[in-house]
């Protein structure tokens, strides 16, 4: 008995050793692979697609189309959100409650069939990693302690990556630690205080350090915002194609409810909105102000302000252009340095198309290039 | 005497912008046959393309997103400009490096913002019937971008929009 509790115990420190060696050891390790992974074309079906493509650093983690294209160049429904600080979200998707795993979130652009957004089967993404093992073998080897390439190992290494896309160097969150005001413009503090005030009540639903967050406690942070109110009888609808929970749910109660998005570096994720229809944030603010966006042509054509299922918390306010000036401002006060960005998150391999002011890191590995 | 070199010195201008403003003609004739000469499939494309007239040509640009263009599909358009004479369009470049080219009518203006135009108001010898101009444009980055137009308020226009398949 005394020996058995002996190996026990023995086993016991090792196995926490060890645990506790990969805890502080391994993930820069996992993290030095995933920024390889993110970047690499490789991982997409054919070759025109990287994690990074679509959430660009260049672009706020996110890319200026209104809606996602597929690996054909079929654009989606959605917009692109933005991974800045997805480390501390608790769901990770827009139009789901169920994606609690960055782990099984990733696997969705990146294996999802519909729509194909990097398209890639997992046999094919590691007979691709396994042809460039001068490159991989390494990152393996030191994350892992094995080159054996599997799906586990990869989707493991870009979650690990992707937690380290984190960044609250704002002025705001600067002025919050220090409560020194001079950190913001006075149209920036002015903007604030629109913000907060009980006429405008933005706080109400982006609260928290992300400001994503409804400050009333056990509440959904999904919302409808009342960008549509297309009428079907007595009832108005989001677009078909993009319902929000009702997708999930089935409910008319839940349609066009979608998360509500983090604010931090909102100047830098246009266009805005679930899917990408407001081009300025002066149109976005102009919806609120409204109480609903008014779409007067077109197929999604309608009222949003009539829509059943909109938040009741939208319900609309007056604003002068002054104002509506000054919480821009104060928009841009939560902004982080995009220069910090560029430099940790620097992609080691070349662009496949060179741009103008985009400079590729010394010695970039060229990158993967297909051939049907 | 001085009277007189005033002017010599002033026919002596004229002269010279004379051959100034021929050179610009000749160098923008040479350019545009150049152009015609090489892209000669896309110009003819550009001339045959079906023009829709269903869509009202959006006031905003929020309005242009409910209508965006994906360009992998050439398309034409046909539209009446509103009263303050400037509409938006929203176009969806999913390739890298796109080259498109714009041909639309001359009483219109076309601006992309964070695209180049790098060859504007050419004549299309394919179609110069159709009084409409060329321009070239090359969006580098993929993305959605957002086309303004600007005419006569209330004025007919017409745009086409192609992609390049000429390489250079």
């Amino acid at each position: 008995m005394y020996i058995f509790k002996s190996r026990l115990l023995r086993w016991l420190i090792v196995f926490c050793a060890f645990s506790l060696g990969s805890a502080v050891a391994e993930p820069r390790s996992k993290v030095a692979l995933g920024r390889y992974l993110f970047n690499d074309v490789r991982l997409s079906k054919l070759g025109n697609r990287s994690c990074a493509l679509c959430h660009s650093p260049y672009h706020g983690w996110s890319n200026t189309f209104s809606k996602t294209p597929d690996i054909y160049g079929k654009l989606a429904t959605l917009n692109t959100p933005s991974l800045l600080n997805v480390a501390d979200y608790s769901t990770y998707m827009q139009g789901t409650t169920k994606l609690t795993s960055l782990v099984e979130t990733i696997k969705r652009p990146l294996l999802s069939k519909h729509p194909e957004e990097m398209g890639m089967e997992p046999a094919l993404l590691i007979a691709r990693l396994k042809s460039a093992s001068d490159t991989y073998s390494i990152l393996f080897e030191n994350a892992f302690g094995s080159t054996e390439v599997t799906l586990d190992k990869v989707l493991f290494a870009l979650a690990e990556y992707v937690k380290t896309i984190r960044s609250t160097d704002t002025p705001y969150h600067q002025y919050l630690q220090t409560g020194n005001t001079k950190l913001l413009t006075v149209a920036q503090q002015k903007g604030l205080t629109l913000f907060n005030s009980e006429r405008l009540n933005c706080r109400a639903c982006h609260g928290g350090q992300l400001l994503n967050n409804r400050t009333a406690v056990n509440q959904s942070n999904f919302a409808n915002t009342g960008l549509y109110g297309i009428q079907s009888g007595d009832k108005y609808y989001y677009p078909a194609e993009a319902q929000g929970l009702e997708n999930e749910t089935g409910s008319h109660h839940d349609n066009g409810k979608f998360r509500i998005p983090s604010l931090v570096n909102v100047t830098k994720t246009g266009p805005w909105g679930h899917d990408g229809s407001f081009a300025t944030l002066t149109a976005v603010i102009e919806s609120y102000a409204r109480g609903g966006r008014l779409t007067v042509s077109g197929p999604n054509k309608g009222d949003g302000r009539n829509n059943a299922q909109k938040d009741p918390l939208i319900k609309g306010f007056s604003l002068t252009n002054a104002e509506k000036s000054q919480l821009l401002s104060f928009l841009n006060a939560l902004t982080v340095p995009a220069q910090n960005e560029l430099s940790e998150h620097a992609s080691p391999f070349c662009a496949l198309v060179k741009l103008k002011g985009r400079e590729d890191i010394a010695n970039c590995i060229p990158p993967f290039v297909y051939r049907d | 005497m001085k009277s007189n070199h005033v002017v010599l010195a002033s026919i002596l201008l004229l002269l010279n912008a004379s051959v100034f403003a021929a050179t610009d003609s000749d160098s923008q004739e040479s350019v545009n046959k150049r152009r015609n000469a090489n892209f000669k499939l896309d110009y003819t494309k550009a001339c045959g393309q079906a023009l829709q007239q269903a869509l009202l040509l959006p006031a905003t640009k929020e309005l242009a997103a409910q209508h965006e263009i994906n360009v992998n599909i050439d398309s034409g358009y046909r539209f009446k400009m509103n009263e303050n004479g400037v509409g938006y369009l929203q176009l969806a470049i999913t390739e890298w490096n796109e080259k498109l080219v714009l041909f639309y009518s001359e009483n219109m203006t076309v601006e992309i913002k964070g695209a180049d135009m790098t060859d504007l108001y050419l004549s299309n010898l394919a179609c110069s019937e159709q009084k409409k101009q060329i321009s070239h444009v090359n969006t580098h980055e993929w993305g959605s971008y957002v086309m303004e137009l600007n005419a006569e308020p209330n004025s007919w226009v017409e745009l086409t929009i192609v992609k390049e398949t000429t390489k250079d």
